[in-house]
């Protein structure tokens, strides 16, 4: 561009002046002469300094366009979207929902005896969204996790009975789970549910 | 060694004039004279070199070159009035150490006018 290399050339021939007039000042005579000697330098400096402005305006170069249209940022539409917000906190609120029944599963199966094999979560609306409003949990006995891979395993004797009684958690069972999510959650207890999963029989036992 | 000649002829000028003026009072302003342009002269060599690297620093720079070249010549003035102000001065005349020095201040603000009138010209052709 000519105005960078005009700037440029300018900047030179600046800076190579004050070199020399540095070195000039370091031979001047220290007598009453020097004041005069001074002056001289001075008007060469502001020669120096106002000399390519003589330059560019015959270059004819507007300065304005250069100075206001270099480096102009790309203009960027955003789309606003509506559907794009919705979809958004849609998403927000289902990774908090996992993350919350992630984190509840661990701690009962943690603290209990018993497995979660369900949870059912519902959370306040408007502002409070983020607190649990009612909970209820499926358990179940807990159990060993089949590692991966296929093997049978031998058919144990099969004894028919007729009372065909599983055994139940116990009440304070119930009250353990119950205050366990209280204490870890604040949530209030008369809106935590238990519910225990009768194994292989496919109902719900409260 | 130029510095050790340079002191050298110095204190031998200081030794001599301090012996002559008791019995020639008029012998030690010659000699200062003889020694002012004796060092005057073997230091104008080292200073021609420093002029000329000056003036070949001055071609590169892209303001008028007689301008620069005009500041050169007024410094060797500067030191020419100063020498001939000083040795007036050793010699007791106050007087015509003022003239010579009045003389050379005309001179040099005679060398600057051509600048000065370049530079109000270029000032005018810039404003509107």
């Amino acid at each position: 561009m000519p105005i960078i290399s005009f700037i440029s050339a300018w900047l030179k021939d600046i800076v190579i002046l004050f070199v020399l007039i540095s070195i000039a000042e370091l031979i001047m005579p220290k007598g009453n002469t020097r004041k005069y000697i001074n002056l001289v330098i001075g008007l060469l400096i502001i020669f120096t300094i106002i000399n390519p402005f003589a330059r560019l305006l015959k270059m004819d170069i507007d300065l304005g366009e250069v100075a206001f249209n270099y480096n102009k940022p790309a203009e960027i539409y955003y789309n606003q979207d509506e559907n794009f917000d919705m979809l958004q906190d849609k998403q927000i609120e289902q990774l908090y929902l996992s993350r919350v029944k992630a984190d509840l599963k661990d701690l009962v199966e943690r603290e209990t005896e018993f497995s979660v094999k369900d949870l059912d979560l519902k959370f306040f609306k408007g502002d409070e969204y983020r607190k649990i409003e009612s909970l209820t949990i499926y358990i179940s006995k807990y159990e060993e996790e089949e590692v991966s891979g296929i093997y049978i395993e031998k058919v144990k004797p099969i004894d028919i009975k007729k009372d065909n009684h599983i055994e139940q958690p116990t009440q304070e069972s119930y009250e353990e789970i119950g205050d366990l999510v209280h204490r870890e959650y604040n949530i209030d207890k008369a809106k935590i549910e238990v519910i225990f999963l009768d194994n292989g029989k496919g109902g719900r036992n409260e | 060694m130029e510095i050790i000649k340079i002191v050298g002829i110095g204190i031998l000028a200081t030794f001599a004039i301090v012996l002559v003026k008791e019995i020639r009072p008029e012998f030690p302003l010659f000699i200062s004279l003889i020694t002012g342009v004796i060092i005057f002269t073997m230091v104008l060599g080292e200073l021609s070199y420093v002029v000329e690297t000056l003036n070949t620093l001055g071609r590169k720079v892209n303001i008028e070159f007689t301008y620069f070249s005009t500041l050169l010549k007024i410094i060797g003035m500067a030191y020419l009035i100063e020498f001939g102000g000083q040795i007036s001065r050793d010699a007791g005349q106050e007087n015509i150490a003022s003239k010579i020095e009045l003389g050379g201040k005309v001179i040099i603000m005679v060398m600057a006018i051509p600048i000065l009138l370049s530079l109000m010209e270029l000032i005018l052709k810039i404003l509107p």
